[in-house]
């Protein structure tokens, strides 16, 4: 194991490894164990994210090697702890704030689980982030994350200390082993403000448009974020070129996609990529500039 | 008597195995290793016979280029070749070198080889000079610009299993026919050189619809190199110096199965939870291809 001296503002990363073994312990997809086995695993974590302050939660993490530190990023401080609906379900003001403390961060680093989970753990022991804030669920803005893990560790319904622990690790940083590889770009908050932030940039860069903009039709609840997401990185890879993706999300903001409901804004994004396939099957789009692409879309009806 | 043409492209595209030229007409790609052990893909493109793609490259009205995809960060750019391909009355041929430190992804990445017209095409009546099949001749086409009139199927590092095996013709006769031999090379992060007869090796570097036959054989050749890895660092750890091999162990870890240095480390299951085998019984010949393209 690499002897790691924890110094001048660099954090550690986790083993990757070893993170994605214990995500396999606490959730027990196959069910080739014990439940109560897989309980007491799961009361462990809830136990220690439930604790007051931080030691509890980040002793949990002592059984996971450290395989380095972040190469590329210093630790900067952000100006206050992140309260519990910012990390749960974070406006945009904040989205900003942790992209511009990370504006830095290379992509491949930001489409890491391991990263993200290394990142927080250390805002945990700088007490930026309250270990039960991370179970707090997006949608329930008056149930704090400790309510909900006292609830779930007194058994007060049925599966709650599964799902308590879902939350858990989807907000540090995704959920691989059930979600895919799309987990780090839609479950994970943080990193999920990351990369609006990150594209949000390119898209306005392409086309003169306005970043606030453009970063707020991309966090309209659930669509087009995540089509645009699980596009990529698991359908159509031609979304992630970003000569087509700034065009498609200019076309979609064209399209008055905004002012939809979110099924349907859904479905209009759904079908608008699956023509976009279509079309890229036989013409490589990725070598027209945004523009000509804008272009061709305009033709494409969304 | 009409006769339906077979089109999922709206113009002749040169492929593999495919039916829209005549059979002297071709279009592959060769994988050669970086100048200097440099972290770069280094591709030969070659365009056989006197056709519309070697016509368009010649003019200038088409380049080779290579699409590189990192699914897992969203990452994909078309790579165009900027040298001048040697021109031939029978071939074009083209190296082209993709630095890979200059890119920000993470594994795994696939390349896709293609030519590429740099503008539109005007409409014009398919003729035999073209070397397209019968079947096209007579028929008015147009070309948009950036369309792919050539491709080769996504290769490389298609998934882990091909992505540590580089492989090598046996150009000394060595091997009996349908075999291969794996040696480990601490060469550029460690590899296995997979040197195949050569019988084996044309099939291997073009499998066509055989392509789940060429992925077993690669789970073989990684089984026989899991094997070397299991008895020379079993016990000592000096593996670690070589990135592919740490990267190797890392998602070795992450499918949770056993690591070389393991008691019960069993290669082919290793292999498998990569890269389960899998015997496609319903897969008709227009989902290949689809799977081709896409």
């Amino acid at each position: 194991m690499v002897v790691v001296i924890h110094n001048q503002g660099d954090f550690p990363l986790y083993s990757a490894a070893e993170l994605s073994r214990q995500r396999h312990l606490l959730i027990d997809k196959r069910g080739v164990e014990e439940e109560s086995v897989v309980i007491r695993r799961q009361e462990e974590l809830a136990t220690a994210a439930e604790t007051p302050g931080p030691k509890s939660f980040l002793r949990w993490f002592d059984r996971i090697p450290i395989e380095g530190q972040s190469p590329v990023l210093r630790f900067r401080n952000s100006d206050h702890p992140l309260t519990g609906q910012e990390v749960s379900d974070p406006p945009l003001s904040t989205e900003r704030a942790n992209y511009d403390l990370l504006s830095a961060l290379p992509p491949r680093l930001a489409a890491l689980p391991s990263f993200w989970v290394s990142y927080q753990i250390e805002m945990i022991r700088r007490r930026l982030i309250q270990p039960a804030d991370l179970a707090k669920r997006p949608s329930a803005s008056n149930e704090t994350g400790r309510a909900r893990l006292q609830k779930a560790l007194r058994r007060k319904k049925k599966n709650l200390l599964d799902q308590c622990t879902r939350t858990i690790l989807r907000q540090l940083g995704g959920l691989p082993e059930e979600r895919g590889n799309v987990t780090a770009f839609v479950d994970c908050r943080l990193s999920r403000a990351w990369w609006r932030g990150h594209l949000s940039h390119q898209i306005a860069e392409d086309f003169n448009l306005d970043v606030e903009e453009v970063w707020a039709f991309l966090r309209l609840a659930d669509a087009p974020w995540d089509q645009l997401q699980q596009y990529s990185v698991k359908r159509l890879t031609i979304v992630g070129d970003r000569n087509i993706r700034s065009s498609i999300v200019a076309r979609l903001l064209d399209a008055d996609l905004q002012a939809e409901k979110t099924d349907l804004r859904r479905k209009r994004t759904q079908s608008f990529l699956a023509k976009v396939g279509t079309r890229g099957a036989y013409q490589a789009l990725g070598a027209l500039t945004p523009q000509e692409n804008l272009a061709i879309f305009k033709g494409i009806d969304v | 008597m009409s006769v339906t043409i077979p089109r999922f492209f709206p113009y002749p595209i040169m492929t593999s195995n495919g039916i829209d030229y005549a059979e002297e007409h071709s279009y592959e790609t060769t994988q050669l290793d970086p100048v200097g052990g440099r972290n770069a893909v280094r591709i030969q493109h070659r365009v056989q016979g006197d056709n519309l793609v070697s016509q368009l490259i010649s003019d200038g009205r088409a380049i080779f280029a290579c699409t590189v995809v990192a699914p897992w960060c969203a990452y994909r750019r078309i790579v165009n070749a900027t040298d001048r391909p040697a021109l031939d009355e029978k071939e074009i041929v083209l190296q082209q070198e993709i630095e890979l430190e200059t890119m920000d992804f993470t594994h795994p990445v696939m390349f896709q080889p293609a030519v590429i017209t740099t503008c539109e095409i005007q409409r014009f009546k398919a003729k035999t000079s073209h070397g397209f099949d019968k079947l096209w001749i007579g028929e008015e086409i147009e070309v948009p610009k950036a369309a792919m009139i050539a491709i080769e199927p996504f290769w490389n590092a298609r998934n882990v299993v091909q992505s540590i095996l580089k492989v090598k013709k046996d150009q000394e006769g060595r091997l009996r026919p349908g075999s291969f031999e794996v040696t480990e090379s601490a060469e550029q992060g460690f590899y296995f050189l997979v040197e195949v007869a050569p019988d084996l090796y044309e099939g291997l570097l073009r499998p066509g619809r055989s392509f789940r036959h060429q992925e077993s054989i690669y789970c073989a050749a990684l089984s026989q190199g899991l094997d070397i890895l299991c008895r020379k660092y079993k016990d000592i750890d000096t593996w670690n110096e070589y990135q592919n091999l740490r990267l190797l162990y890392s998602m070795l870890k992450e499918q949770n199965v056993q690591t070389w240095d393991e008691d019960d480390f069993k290669p082919n299951q290793a292999v498998a939870a990569f890269h389960p085998h899998q015997i496609d019984v319903n897969l008709g010949n227009e989902e290949y291809d689809l799977l081709s393209v896409t």
